[in-house]
């Protein structure tokens, strides 16, 4: 059969590279908005719901803290998902032009989602710090994990729409509006303590919601999930990022037909 | 088994039953609605095979051709090989890594820049970042792409791009090539290279797989082909006789393709067979230059470090591409013609009333299925005309159209002063305008198109002129083009009278008042010579007349209309016309006694006529200079080891060389037998120098060099050599170029300033307005860089001014003496040098603080070329009023 690429990793980071520079050419404050726009958008939810909605209080003096966290880990997400699942459509002359495995297409924007939460990471260090706050070492530990989890799921979730986009440009939008649902239905502008218990546990059924709840309780509260919550979450997400693996390879095959 | 191992390995490509089926949905689904609403309907689809069953094995090492029309699978095969589709069934093996190049095209995203798209790409084609980096600046030499390097792909032209895919896809190194019409887009030279390219593939031992439906490149480079038809091999074989075969099939693609070789070869002047040896000389010339940038000319490579000189370079490119492609852009031209032609009609009557001479004027019409409504139009034209003293002579060739006949019936007993004749069988053009010829009555002839207009003052135009001198046998004037909507395009406005020009091509045209007894004298139109007939005309009406009776009137006095198949709309669509023109011109050599012969041009449409060198007189190259070796090391050494024409003697002139590197390398020269030294001791003055070394001449003819110019070709100096033979001729000139391909002097136009030259930078491969760079013409005077004239002449007119004019003008004032004592000047682009002259000039408003001494000289010299040559200058007989004096582009004066 037709031999392959080898230098995988290399591809894929040029790809993740071209993306990255595709992005922020042409505007003025370049890779500043890197940083800006998470800080923007912080800015103006900590002063909506720390102020008015009054969520920063003495039981929970790390509201902004909580905000930020999962504020990055959402917008990693969504920007995540939504670059992997155009990929294939805004590459569409690497598909059609010339033989590279579709794979790394897909890998490499959202590897750009992944740079963009690691820079972000530092501001959040730099949050900790002017908040005084020391995250416990276990804390940190699962916070990476617990982020790693969260990057396959973007890939699993891309490889699946990807193809599927290439078909159905409706996808962009359907996934825009789930999006702010989602947004709203996992505990980011708000501790998921508000809510009656039973609301709780539907909730958490979301692995988002899971993932960005119990990343931001390890992290300030020092507070885990047992043991058997975590393994479930992370045996089926590794389930479903190899499923979707196979999904992609079958569906990718007529995707230079359509595109 | 081990041999059937070995036989697999020897392939690079096997291919075995493949097929591929596409599916061609009725509505196709594209959104989620109509794939939620045909789940309820029956899906309706039809499909089609664009590859059926389809085997065949490429070897290594092989250059393998894939021929087929459009639609017959060839890119899909090419995009299953390459892996981009998949397959429904079959079996494929590839041996190698592919290196595709699909659609003219590898992927580049527009947004990027050439740099990033040459990260990304080769990348994709599996380079590494290292060998990126280290391969880098030869995809870009290749590419030429240098300087456009850092912009974004999007700006780049469908040419430039290419170039780079091109560059890029050759450097992955892979073992198998997969090319899709490669060689369809992209220039002469760029194919050349692609070629040579392929056939170090083909050396390494790697395949090529060439797809295209252009038959001679497959037929010239492929060892094996195959013909794709419908998604079947209709033929699998040697090139030769898959081409052979595929021609066969189809005569009606032959034809096209034929054509467009016919074409290419034309346009480009170039031999395919001399291709590796032309790269070799561009080689060359390349690494000369190269030499004498970094010897010379510190001051360029300086302001070549510079953003703004990139970018005024890149301006410059992009302004000379847009300027070849439409001279004038047509609002200026609007602008033009609401300034010049608001006409008082009342006053005009009334002048036409005081003239003394009227004469009748002839228009001479033959009419041939021509659309009724463009008839109606042209005879409205003449109908209307403001002088009244005319006749129209309509000869209708048998038109077969009935709504033609229909419309000339129509105007039969409109006006007495048309004559309409009905022909009974087809003749031709030339004996049709003859039989018109026939019933005319006027004293002058003026020809027009049964399809064209005139303007409402022509005949007034050209009667005021006939007023004046009533012995003028011959009016030509300018003229522009209609568009099928009537809006007026293209002008073109003429030089005047310029013999040379007008055997370079046909540029007197419309509309031309000719004196009938000269016409009935030479017998009319001759038969044999349909689609130029009016060319042979003028050039054996001007052999009974001479150039004072000849005149030009600076007005749009003609609009030919752009319809599809007349030679209005397109050079192309009359390529008998060329052949027609070549022979008047051929018999136009021998009547007059000239020895040599005509070829086509630089462009369609355009002549050379070579005259044969009479004996083998000897040319004096005079070349003053002041060390510098390097600059003349490499002048002279291009002039011995290029120049074709052997009997030259080269006479240096040393004034007053300071540095030892110059004195070792004159000793060098004292063993050459046709190098002659003088040395001139007194402060430089160019005149002076000139006119010291030629006391010392004995030979019939002197070429004026400069010590920074280099040889290009062989034939510069016959090239200029068989026009100064000519008895009429004072001096020529030579296309010259700057150091990166631009254009340094193309002739001089008067009234630029004092003296310009005209086209200054643009593209080599420019024609020019009216194609003035690429033809032999008359200009009012040529450069001094290089320059031959005549010993004789020389000496008659006094030489180079060496008083007044020590350093600039010199040169157009001599050639000014010449034209004052009526001896022509003539500018011929077959004779190309490099004038490494530095690019930028203009810089005399500086000086006025920097050097104030010089810039009292050259203060001096301007007034004094002004006030010498006031009449001359105000009016150059050779660049139209109508042509602006502020820029050097012949473009629309607005004033």
């Amino acid at each position: 059969m037709i031999k392959k690429h080898e230098n995988y990793r290399e591809l894929v980071l040029r790809l993740a590279k071209t993306d990255f520079k595709l992005r922020y050419h042409g505007s003025t404050l370049g890779y500043v908005w890197v940083i800006l726009k998470p800080l923007l958008m912080f800015s103006v939810l900590n002063f909506v719901f720390s102020n008015i909605f009054g969520m920063r209080n003495s039981t929970n003096p790390y509201y902004p803290l909580e905000l930020m966290t999962a504020l990055l880990m959402f917008q990693f997400f969504a920007e995540g998902t939504m670059a992997g699942m155009m990929s294939l459509v805004l590459k569409a002359q690497l598909v059609t032009k010339t033989y590279v495995p579709r794979w790394t297409i897909v890998l490499g924007s959202t590897i750009n989602s992944l740079f963009v939460f690691g820079m972000n990471l530092i501001v959040l260090t730099f949050f900790f710090f002017i908040y005084d706050k020391m995250p416990s070492f276990l804390g940190i530990i699962m916070f990476l994990i617990y982020s790693i989890l969260l990057y396959l799921l973007i890939v699993a979730f891309s490889f699946v729409t990807a193809p599927l986009f290439v078909r159905f440009r409706d996808l962009s939008n359907i996934w825009e509006v789930l999006l702010s649902i989602l947004m709203y239905a996992s505990p980011i502008v708000y501790p998921l303590s508000i809510m009656p218990i039973y609301a709780q546990k539907i909730l958490l059924l979301n692995p988002l919601a899971f993932i960005i709840h119990f990343s931001k309780q390890g992290l300030i509260s020092n507070n885990f999930t047992g043991f058997y919550n975590f393994s479930i979450l992370f045996f089926s997400i590794v389930f479903v990022f190899i499923l979707s693996f196979f999904i992609f390879k079958k569906y990718e095959k007529k995707v230079a037909e359509i595109i | 088994m081990s041999k059937e191992n070995e036989q697999k390995n020897k392939n690079a490509i096997c291919v075995k039953n493949i097929s591929k089926e596409f599916i061609i949905p009725h509505e196709r689904v594209n959104t989620l609605k109509s794939a939620f609403i045909n789940l309820f309907n029956k899906k309706t689809y039809d499909s089609f095979y664009a590859l059926k069953d389809v085997s065949f094995e490429v070897k290594k090492g092989e250059f393998f051709g894939i021929l087929g029309r459009n639609g017959s699978g060839k890119s899909t095969l090419l995009k299953i090989l390459a892996g981009v589709y998949s397959l429904d069934n079959g079996f494929l093996e590839i041996n190698g890594l592919v290196s595709p190049f699909l659609e003219l095209g590898i992927g580049f995203n527009p947004e990027l820049s050439g740099r990033d798209n040459i990260y990304l790409n080769a990348t994709v084609l599996g380079l590494c970042k290292k060998e990126i980096d280290e391969k880098f600046d030869s995809i870009v030499a290749f590419s030429e792409l240098e300087r456009f390097i850092d912009q974004k792909i999007k700006k780049y032209s469908s040419g430039m791009q290419v170039r780079l895919a091109f560059s890029v896809a050759i450097h992955a190194n892979r073992e198998i090539l997969l090319m899709d019409e490669v060689l369809a887009v992209g220039d002469a030279n760029f194919q050349i290279k692609c070629i040579n390219e392929f056939e170090k593939y083909k050396a390494s031992g790697k395949t090529v797989i060439l797809v295209s439906h252009d038959i001679a490149s497959i037929e010239r480079y492929c060892d094996r082909a195959m013909i794709l038809e419908n998604g079947e091999i209709k033929k699998i074989g040697v090139a030769k006789e898959v081409v052979d075969e595929y021609k066969k099939i189809n005569s009606l693609v032959q034809e096209v393709v034929i054509d467009k070789i016919i074409d290419t070869n034309l346009n480009s002047n170039i031999d395919h067979l001399k291709l590796n040896e032309l790269l070799k000389i561009k080689e060359q010339e390349n690494k000369n230059l190269h030499k004498i940038i970094n010897s010379k000319n510190q001051e360029i490579a300086f302001m070549k470090a510079s953003k703004f000189w990139k970018m005024k370079e890149i301006y410059e490119k992009l302004k000379s591409i847009f300027r070849s492609k439409k001279n004038i852009s047509n609002k200026d031209y609007d602008i033009w013609i609401y300034n010049n032609e608001n006409l008082n009609i009342s006053e005009i009557k009334k002048e036409i009333n005081n003239l003394n001479y009227r004469p009748k004027i002839s228009i001479i019409t033959p009419v041939y299925n021509v659309e009724p409504r463009w008839l109606d139009k042209c005879i409205n034209s003449v109908l209307n005309q403001y002088y009244e003293n005319w006749e129209l002579c309509l000869y209708d060739d048998a038109s077969t159209n009935k709504d033609t006949l229909k419309c000339l019936k129509k105007w039969e007993d409109f006006d007495p002063r048309i004559k309409i004749l009905f022909g009974k069988e087809n003749k031709n053009i030339s004996l049709a305008s003859n039989e018109a010829l026939k019933i005319a009555t006027g004293e002058f002839i003026a020809l027009l198109d049964n399809d064209d207009e005139l303007s409402l003052n022509a005949f007034y135009e050209n009667i005021k002129v006939l007023n004046i001198n009533k012995d003028i046998d011959f009016i030509y004037s300018d003229e522009d083009k209609l568009e099928l909507n009537g809006k007026r395009s293209d002008p073109f406005f003429k030089p005047d009278w310029s013999i040379d020009l007008l055997l370079s091509e046909m540029y007197t045209c419309h509309l031309s008042l000719y004196r009938k007894s000269i016409i009935d004298n030479i017998g009319g139109f001759r038969k044999g010579f349909e689609g130029s007939q009016d060319y042979d005309l003028v050039l054996r009406f001007i052999e009974k007349t001479n150039s004072s009776k000849i005149f030009h009137i600076s007005k749009i006095l003609y609009h030919w209309r752009k319809v599809v198949g007349s030679t209005a709309g397109s050079i192309n669509a009359k390529s008998y016309a060329n052949e027609a023109a070549k022979k008047a011109l051929n018999e136009y050599f021998e009547r007059n006694n000239i020895r040599g012969d005509f070829s086509y041009g630089k462009f369609k449409g355009s002549y050379r006529g070579k005259r044969e060198i009479l004996g083998n007189p000897k040319v004096s190259i005079i070349i003053p200079f002041r060390d510098e070796v390097q600059v003349l090391k490499n002048c002279v050494s291009s002039i011995l080891e290029i120049t074709s024409y052997k009997n030259y003697e080269v006479i240096l002139v040393d004034n007053n060389s300071k540095e030892k590197e110059t004195s070792s390398y004159l000793e060098s020269l004292n063993k050459i037998e046709n190098i002659n030294i003088l040395k001139y001791e007194k402060e430089f003055n160019f005149s002076a120098i000139n006119n010291f070394a030629v006391n010392f001449v004995k030979s019939e003819y002197i070429l004026f060099l400069n010590n920074d110019t280099e040889v290009i070709e062989g034939e510069w100096l016959s090239s200029m050599l068989e026009h100064i033979q000519r008895k009429e001729v004072g001096a020529v000139g030579a296309k010259l170029l700057y150091f990166n391909d631009t254009i340094q002097h193309a002739g001089v136009v008067l009234g630029l300033g004092i003296a310009s030259h005209p086209f200054k930078k643009y593209n080599l491969n420019s024609h020019g307005y009216a194609g003035f760079l690429d033809v032999i013409r008359n200009y009012s005077a040529v450069t001094g860089a290089c320059l031959l004239t005549k010993k004789s002449l020389f000496l008659e007119v006094g030489g180079f001014d060496e008083v007044n004019l020590p350093i600039a003008y010199n040169d157009v004032d001599f050639c000014l003496k010449l034209r004052q004592k009526n001896y022509l000047i003539v500018y011929t682009p077959y004779s190309i040098l490099y004038h490494y002259e530095s690019l930028s000039r203009g810089f005399d408003e500086d000086l006025k603080f920097k050097n104030p001494e010089k810039y009292k000289r050259v203060l001096f010299e301007r007034n004094y070329m002004e006030n010498k040559w006031k009449e001359v200058i105000e009016k150059d007989t050779y660049y139209n009023i109508n042509l602006t004096k502020e820029r050097e582009d012949f473009s629309i004066n607005l004033k």
